[in-house]
């Protein structure tokens, strides 16, 4: 005999359970397997075949047998004890220590279960499984003996060591539950906020394309009362409205062409969101000019508006690219500081491959907290009385260069003007393409 | 067409239906011009209803000018009306909208409109719609004797 008074097989026999309980809890990603491979361990340990797991509920008054060996059927997973003072399961769970019963038919302390009986317990011992840190137990681990049986302590020093074991395991599976647990409900909650803003975006969207459709029909028809009775009475009336009347008929008309400007410019803006146009490599110099014309044509007086030609090519879609610039130039020339003559420049440059346009000016400039909203729909800096504009006109040149594979920004002084700048895609790759179909053929 | 014939126009705009007289003028359209402003008073003219109930002797129109955003019933609306009415079935309808959205250039046509036209911006264009339907549906097209 040693270590307890252990005999050398026994000791030998409970070795190997826990050798094969170490392997089994490092394999198995089960947890009602380990613990039915425990009760079958923990039985040949202590020589009996029947044992098992009973597990704590949350009301903390009832256990559920989890797991077990030897049993009929109906028992695991099924029959359940409650915890009352007199069962020895709720003196081995309020203590902590182990309980043992060598014989239940004449046991007087405690009260036992009858599936116990039905199923030929006849001895019983109990060790607590604790549960992890601050958490109450897990449950019990119990073995039974089908004859009286004097379960002495080397025996339950053996069953307590498993049972310790065995808690760390159980323990490892709530914990690796709870991760999994808020995982899943972090996924869910990324889903549903996912799910959310493409709902938020699709709905601005077909806002944005009521709005749109609600400015073509809506805002044109009083437009065209406007400019259509005005130019009747150009055309019918001129003796009877003479050269004043006249010239104020032709002011309706005038204005009456501004605003379908507008409407065609935030139609524009629209159609743009929801078209792909086509980049290819083209070049800009025609596109600036007919930009600044159409500016200059808006304008009470023309400016200053310098082009350094030539420009390199760019990847655009030479539409696109024409409402990037008027609207550019149009800002450039609209934005004056009072009493310095305007003076508007455009011209290029390359940057790491990429070609760069610039439209600078020496207007009011833009404060720098300013300058990434300007970019924004509707939005707008100035009053209409000082600087009337749709705020849209940014936007344009922004949502414009991004369809392009571009880019747009400004980089502004307050005391000196504004320099906006468009970025287009690099052209390299096409421009070694296009080499052939450029040469003049043989 | 003759010069007899009825021209129906659908038209709640009062401002836009003045400009389409006024071209029809300038051009010499001499068809006597209805001129209904919302789809249910289209509706009873053409199926003598409403106000038109007791007027058995007036002629039913032999070309229908349609605007598609219209007060009560809409232009699709009265479209239908038109297409399932007995002798009506066959009238020319060109619509006449300040929309061009395709998806109701698509709805007309699948009502059975026979033209669609888009309400131009200016009065020189449209004198020359007046023109154009001038020479179209009232002098070359022959309609369904009514």
């Amino acid at each position: 005999m040693s270590e307890a008074g252990k005999s050398e097989p026994e000791l030998l026999r409970q070795h190997t359970v826990f050798a094969q309980f170490g392997e089994l809890a490092l394999r198995s990603d089960n947890l009602d397997e380990i613990l039915t491979e425990s009760c079958r361990l923990v039985g040949e340990g202590l020589g009996t075949d029947l044992a098992k797991v009973v597990e704590l509920q949350d009301d903390g008054k009832t256990l559920l047998v989890r797991a077990g060996v030897g049993w009929k059927p109906g028992v695991v997973g099924k029959a359940t004890i409650k915890l009352e003072d007199d069962t020895s399961e709720g003196y081995a769970l309020k203590s902590g220590k182990p309980m043992t019963s060598s014989n239940i038919e004449t046991e007087t302390r405690f009260r036992y279960p009858p599936f116990l009986i039905e199923n030929g317990a006849k001895a019983v011992v109990n060790v607590i499984i604790i549960g992890g840190k601050d958490r109450p137990p897990y449950g019990l681990l119990q073995v039974d003996s089908r004859e009286p049986r004097e379960f002495t302590e080397s025996d339950t020093a053996f069953l307590s060591g498993y049972a310790n074991l065995l808690a760390a395991t159980v323990d490892r599976f709530r914990l690796i539950q709870e991760v999994r647990e808020r995982e899943a409900g972090e996924r869910h909650a990324l889903e549903i906020k996912v799910a959310e803003r493409t709902a938020e975006l699709a709905a601005s969207n077909a806002q944005l394309d009521a709005f749109a459709y609600t400015v073509s029909h809506d805002l044109r028809a009083p437009l065209r009362a406007m400019e259509g009775f005005a130019r009747i009475l150009l055309d019918d009336y001129a003796a009877a409205l003479g050269d004043s009347g006249g010239r104020y008929a032709e002011r309706i008309v005038g204005a009456s062409m501004r605003m379908e400007g507008l409407i065609d410019a935030l139609l524009g803006y629209s159609r743009l969101r929801r078209q792909e146009p086509a980049a290819r490599l083209v070049d800009p110099t025609p596109i600036v000019r007919r930009a600044v014309e159409e500016v200059q044509a808006s304008l009470e007086r023309p400016i200053a508006i310098d082009v350094a030609t030539p420009l390199p090519s760019v990847m655009a879609e030479p539409i696109v690219l024409g409402q990037v610039l008027v609207n550019l130039i149009g800002n450039a020339a609209k934005f004056q500081r009072d009493g310095v003559p305007v003076q508007v420049t455009v011209r290029a440059e390359h940057r790491a491959g990429r070609v760069r346009i610039w439209v600078e000016d020496n207007g009011l400039g833009i404060a720098p907290e300013h300058q990434e909203r300007i970019f924004n729909v509707f939005e707008r800096l100035h009053g209409d009385e000082t600087y009337p504009g749709t705020g849209i006109g940014l936007a344009i040149v922004r949502e414009g260069m991004a369809l392009m594979g571009g880019r747009a920004g400004v980089e502004s002084d307050p005391r000196e003007g504004s320099r906006f700048w468009i970025e287009f895609a690099d052209t390299a790759q096409l421009a070694m393409a296009n080499d052939d179909s450029v040469k003049p053929q043989s | 067409m003759n010069e007899l014939s009825i021209i129906l126009l659908v038209e709640d705009n009062p401002d836009d239906a003045e400009l389409i007289k006024y071209a029809f003028q300038k051009v010499g359209i001499r068809n006597p011009l209805v001129i209904v402003t919302d789809g249910d008073a289209a509706v009873d003219y053409i199926g003598r209803t409403g106000v038109y109930a007791d007027r058995e002797g007036l002629p039913l129109p032999e070309l229908i000018l349609l605007d598609l955003k219209l007060p009560r019933r809409s232009g699709f609306e009265v479209l239908s009306f038109v297409r399932q009415h007995e002798t009506a079935r066959h009238t020319p309808v060109v619509v006449l909208t300040s929309s061009d959205q395709e998806k109701d250039i698509c709805r007309s046509y699948e009502g059975g409109a026979n033209s669609f036209l888009v309400k131009p911006i200016g009065r020189d264009g449209l004198i020359d719609m007046a023109r154009a339907l001038k020479a179209y549906w009232i002098n070359l097209n022959h309609g369904v004797a009514l």
